[in-house]
């Protein structure tokens, strides 16, 4: 097998406090070949967010990645220089963020904005890249892209904004895309549209995307693997239809349990009982122990990662999981 | 429509500050032109005539060649052209120094907001130090130590300004520095300087803007408190300041023109200035946006 395009090995970052600092993210590795789609699964808090900026290298302090190692195409990302962090970041990564309100300089207007992105990191002319931002625009579905690109980001609506944020992450063509639940604060359609264009556009250019979402359901139509994370750590890991229909990790089945849809109608919604725990304050053993249903006294132990038939799950009592060997 | 374009509707939704700005405009213009318009050069002390002295509103010079429609100060100066020619240096004074002190404490506060760390924590209690004393007492010192003149009036009273500039512009620059769109600027591997320049400036400059226009009246009123102090500029170039203090001695013997008229074209201007400034804080404040 060829080496990954993206290779996160025990990957720690820490948030400095006034008391002991605060691992966000605590030990995760994860591959990612190329033009692959990898959702990354996890409530609030989880670390899935902070993963995706480490891997950007656009932690600010008080954090800091602690220890571990990014390998992407080859060149190790921790400890790189901010030079060759900001030489990579918009031209080989892309980050797509996840207010599209938000995510665009409200008094530069949407060519300005694109342009700079392409001028960042290439020598073209003005008028070559002008012209690929109007391809670009075209591309994720915006009709008149001409007339568009003169206009400031206010006069689009909210799923239009993200279609231009992806636009610009697709710019400089870059190998890896890295989106922080770019379709959480849009409309189920308007959801639906963006999904569909997204996955078409990255399996057209061979774009790796990493999907960072807290919603199972984008993510079994989008991706082909899945990690889930919990208090900073990957707790299972595999492709996305083994890991949504047989879940290993008693944190997965809560998860699923908990979709609406999955519930008899009529009945209360089932739940996981308790809350994730305070990252300052994190149980001896497994993180998610309090919580469980079939944790035991083993359980005070730091449970291994266990690898189950092409999937891995960090659990010592981990489900039975029906033609897994 | 371009922020531009609603930022100007927007304003002119005041007659008030419209009226404000026209004000500021006439005034403005009028400094401008003062040594083509004003009848006497008020600076040239070969022209003045002392048997010209305290002559009420209205009066013909002794020559008979001129009319003070505003009267004459101690010095048989003209008060009309001494108060074009003091408008000039009022608001030169108080622009240049609430420009440089903008850019000044501006760009220092801003670079603290994105570098953090000691360099902000060192900068930002000099500005609690600075603020700590009232600006008078920080402008008299200056001013005595420093000697008169103008470009030593300006220095004071950038001394005295720079640090609000500073202080605003670290709040404003905090708090956009914190939205995603600069995490996005960051994100497409922009240069440092051009994420400062072309992102953060550009959308921490409306409150700067604000107060530059507060503090500008505020920098004019100070100029004139030194100069009717007797500190700051020479008498032979009066301000607005200048001329009100000369006048002052008079006051009680009914030659009141000296001291009102000046005290006039002040408030005037001060009064235009912060029609205008009311109207961009409400105007450019996020909380209050239609």
């Amino acid at each position: 097998m060829s080496t990954p395009l993206l290779q996160v090995r025990d990957l720690v970052t820490e948030f400095a406090t006034r008391g002991a600092p605060v691992r966000a993210v605590n030990g995760v590795s994860f591959d990612l070949a190329e033009g692959e789609v990898l959702g990354l699964v996890g409530e609030s808090g989880s670390g899935k967010s902070v993963t995706g900026f480490s891997i950007l290298g656009l932690i600010d302090p008080p954090g800091r990645i602690a220890s571990g190692s990014i390998r992407f195409a080859g060149q190790e990302l921790v400890g790189a220089s901010g030079e060759a962090m900001r030489a990579l970041r918009g031209h080989r990564i892309a980050m797509i963020f996840q207010d599209p309100m938000m995510t665009l300089n409200p008094v530069l207007r949407v060519d300005t904005q694109m342009v700079e992105a392409i001028l960042a990191h290439e020598r073209i002319s003005q008028a070559q890249a002008l012209e690929r931002c109007a391809e670009a625009l075209a591309r994720v579905g915006i009709a008149s892209p001409g007339e568009r690109l003169a206009q400031y980001p206010h006069q689009f609506s909210g799923g239009m904004r993200q279609r231009v944020a992806i636009a610009i992450a697709l710019l400089n063509r870059p190998s890896l895309i890295i989106a922080d639940e770019p379709t959480t604060a849009l409309d189920v359609t308007v959801q639906g549209q963006i999904l569909f264009e997204m996955q078409q556009l990255v399996r057209d250019a061979g774009t790796a995307l990493i999907w960072i979402t807290h919603d199972l359901a984008v993510v079994a139509g989008l991706a082909e693997r899945i990690a889930v994370m919990y208090a900073g750590r990957i707790v299972e890991q595999g492709g996305v239809d083994a890991v949504l229909d047989r879940p290993l990790h008693p944190y997965t089945r809560g998860l699923l349990d908990s979709v609406p849809a999955n519930n008899p109608p009529g009945r209360a919604l089932r739940q996981i009982p308790g809350m994730t725990p305070a990252l300052a304050d994190l149980p001896a053993g497994c993180a998610f122990a309090p919580r469980c249903a079939q944790a035991g006294p083993d359980c005070q132990q730091p449970p291994p990662m266990l690898r189950i038939g092409g999937r891995e799950v960090r659990c010592l009592r981990p489900l039975a999981a029906e033609g897994a060997s | 429509m371009s922020p531009w374009a609603r930022f100007r509707s927007d304003f002119a939704a005041s007659h008030l500050a419209m009226a404000g700005l026209l004000m500021l405009a006439l005034i403005l213009l009028l400094a401008l032109v003062a040594p083509w318009i004003a009848p006497q050069n008020p600076y040239d002390l070969g022209k003045l005539d002392l048997m010209d002295a305290r002559l009420p509103p209205g009066s013909a010079s002794m020559d008979g060649a001129l009319q003070y429609r505003l009267g004459t100060d101690g010095q048989g100066r003209d008060m009309v052209s001494a108060i074009l020619y003091g408008l000039r240096v009022s608001l030169l004074v108080g622009a240049a120094s609430g420009l440089i002190a903008m850019l000044l404490g501006g760009g220092l506060g801003i670079l603290a907001a994105y570098l953090g760390g000691r360099f902000e924590q060192v900068l930002m209690r000099i500005v609690d130090i600075q603020l700590g004393f009232p600006a008078i007492l920080v402008a008299l010192i200056l001013i005595a130590t420093l000697g008169k003149g103008v470009d030593k009036v300006i220095i004071a009273l950038i001394t005295v300004q720079w640090a609000y500039y500073a202080r605003t512009a670290r709040s404003a620059a905090l708090s956009e520095r914190n939205k995603e769109y600069m995490d996005a600027a960051r994100g497409l591997g922009l240069s440092r300087a051009s994420i400062v320049l072309r992102h953060l400036l550009p959308n921490a400059l409306p409150p700067l803007i604000v107060v530059g226009t507060v503090q500008v009246a505020h920098a004019i009123a100070l100029e004139a408190t030194l100069s009717f102090l007797g500190l700051g500029l020479p008498t032979t170039e009066p301000s607005l300041g200048l001329l009100i203090s000369n006048g002052y001695e008079f006051m009680l013997s009914g030659k009141y023109w000296i001291s009102v008229y000046p005290g006039i074209a002040l408030l005037l201007t001060i009064l235009s200035i912060n029609l205008v400034g009311d109207q961009l804080r409400d105007v450019l404040n996020p909380r209050l946006a239609r």
